[in-house]
């Protein structure tokens, strides 16, 4: 059985002053399963966070069904499981930190010495011990998100939401962010993260999914989006003039040292040859790599034919 | 279940007495009952009737206030900053979040009105020399008013923002002390159809003049064991009903 299940999700809510009905999501299908992390990706404005609250119940669907083990989430009982981050989390401010944290785990009617035992250990975990006592009014964004983090983990839940949980945060709070989500998937722990940061993904996720204009336009393992796709080489030699390597478009000389952009394989083998025959040196060839980024451009662009564009870019 | 709505009350309070809006009040109130022994001086043979009234009055008023006050912002400022997102991510229905608003407020409530009423009744225990034992009972019946405001408030604030619904709430009370006006108007209104829609009025409209017995007190009439137990009867079943409706409307609601 999934953790989560999207289910063709279609979701209009009311905008403007005569509060017509803007479609936010048109057909949301995803699964996520046990143990895995699944990155919940898309632009700005592509109905991420609107998703996610059709799956914890906070709206309802207009029509399709978003489950958490096979629930709705409208359902309570669903949501025994589950932990939540918001986006932007704002909490009451006239509350400690840990009050907050004790609050949250009251709520899941956990009793007194485990939860007191948990607030302290979250609290530790996300390094907000020192200003655990102090009013969350005083708070800054960082600190919000990392207690907002501890209370999503309060019921040493088995499912994780968290809706853009590296925002606003500075690079040692990204970092913590990363190693509390490498820690939750080692532990077996399913999480569902929402970004729009693609190295965060790329560096987390097992799968991601990209939400463009309320619609999966793509899901795919990360590994494999990511294997085998050389976009093109940046290759360097030594000892060489450029008329010596005919046909081939030098983009940089530094010295007798030529830079090169080759496209295709073949071509760099080719490349290579013709480099040894003037008696040149080969210093360096790199490959690169699709990152998340170029799929995401890709996709969104509608893009089918998105691996040869990219390598007529490269094309010297 | 109890526990969580428990937990949603004592939060609700904590909020609600670590903000400074309260203690204002209930200042407010103390001026004003302490302002009513300086009235009295200006009456003569009268000072306890105008003490027990006025101190009754401001006891009523501002429990009032607060009720509306605070009732009317308790669902909106959840939605408003977004804080009640995380909580209704938790195993928490969506009414135990309203039975839990509406216990906290009560039980904030209770407190403002026992500290005024320790207040109130000191005051006219020192003016008249005995304990008005006979006052508790009014006491009590203000505060079953202030269940039923509440209450309103809550369903207000469950569905619109809290202007309309301290506009809406203060039009419950004021047409609430009113409705004897109802019950004679049934018998003048013209037609069948405008007869059915007053008698509707009347019976969906709370009857908040029973919780008046100011000037029964002020005059040191009984108010009769039967008639408190009536009343607070009929406070808390009104109360629920207003919730239960608070629910129904709270429950489908978009939180966007």
């Amino acid at each position: 059985m999934s953790v989560v299940r999207f289910d063709h999700v279609a979701k209009s809510l009311p905008h403007g002053f005569w509060l017509r009905r803007k479609q936010v999501l048109a057909d949301v299908s995803l699964t996520v399963e046990r143990g895995e992390v699944y990155g919940f990706l898309g632009p700005n404005g592509s109905g991420k966070t609107t998703s996610l609250k059709c799956l914890l119940g906070l709206l309802t669907p207009d029509s399709g069904e978003a489950e958490i083990f096979g629930q709705p989430g409208s359902d309570p009982d669903a949501r025994r499981k589950l932990g939540y981050l918001p986006e932007h989390p704002y909490f009451y401010p006239h509350l400690t930190g840990r009050e907050l944290v004790d609050y949250f785990g009251r709520l899941f009617d956990l009793p007194g010495d485990v939860r007191r035992r948990r607030t302290d250990e979250l609290i530790e975990l996300v390094g907000m011990t020192d200003r655990a006592a102090q009013p969350i009014k005083q708070y800054s964004k960082g600190m919000m998100q990392r207690i907002g983090m501890a209370q999503a983990l309060i019921n040493d839940p088995e499912v994780v939401i968290l809706d853009e949980p590296m925002s606003g945060l500075d690079p040692i709070g990204r970092r913590e962010v990363k190693d509390i989500i490498l820690d939750l998937k080692a532990r077996g722990t399913t999480v569902l993260f929402s970004s729009h940061i693609l190295a965060d993904a790329e560096a987390l996720c097992d799968r991601v999914g990209l939400l463009f204009e309320g619609k999966i336009v793509r899901e795919s393992e990360v590994d494999e989006l990511l294997e085998g796709r050389v976009q093109y080489w940046d290759a360097t030699c030594d000892d060489l003039r450029a008329e010596q390597v005919p046909g081939y478009d030098c983009r940089a000389t530094q010295g007798d040292r030529l830079y090169f952009r080759i496209a295709t394989a073949e071509e760099l083998e080719r490349w290579i040859d013709i480099v040894r025959q003037a008696g040149g040196r080969v210093i360096q060839v790199s490959p690169h790599r699709h990152t998340l980024e170029d799929f995401f451009i890709g996709a969104i662009r509608g893009d089918r034919e998105f691996d040869d564009d990219a390598k007529l870019e490269a094309s010297p | 279940m109890i526990g969580r709505i428990a937990a949603i009350a004592t939060h609700t309070f904590k909020e609600a007495v670590r903000d400074r809006i309260l203690v204002l009040f209930v200042m407010f109130a103390f001026a004003m009952m302490a302002a009513s022994t300086v009235l009295s001086w200006l009456t003569v043979g009268s000072e306890l009737k105008i003490v027990t009234d006025l101190g009754l009055g401001a006891l009523s008023l501002f429990g009032t206030m607060i009720a509306i006050f605070i009732g009317i912002t308790l669902v909106h400022k959840e939605v408003e900053k977004k804080t009640i997102y995380a909580v209704l991510a938790k195993p928490v229905s969506r009414w135990q979040f309203l039975a839990g608003k509406y216990c906290g407020l009560m039980l904030t409530l209770a407190v403002v009105t026992g500290l005024m009423a320790v207040f109130y009744l000191a005051l006219v225990w020192w003016k008249a020399g005995v304990f008005p034992v006979h006052l508790l009972a009014a006491v009590l019946l203000a505060y079953m008013e202030l269940s039923i405001i509440t209450a309103v408030a809550i369903l207000f604030s469950s569905f619109t923002t809290p202007m309309l619904a301290a506009v809406f709430t203060v039009a419950v009370y004021v047409v609430g002390h009113l409705t004897w006006g109802l019950a004679s108007f049934v018998e003048v209104a013209p037609g069948a159809a405008s007869q059915y829609l007053v008698s509707f009025l009347y019976y969906m409209l709370p009857d908040l003049e029973t919780f008046n017995v100011r000037s029964r007190v002020v005059h040191g009439l009984p108010v009769g064991r039967g008639y408190v137990l009536d009343a607070v009867g009929y406070a808390l079943a009104y109360s629920a009903g207003m919730l239960a409706i608070a629910a129904i409307l709270f429950r489908r609601r978009d939180l966007t």
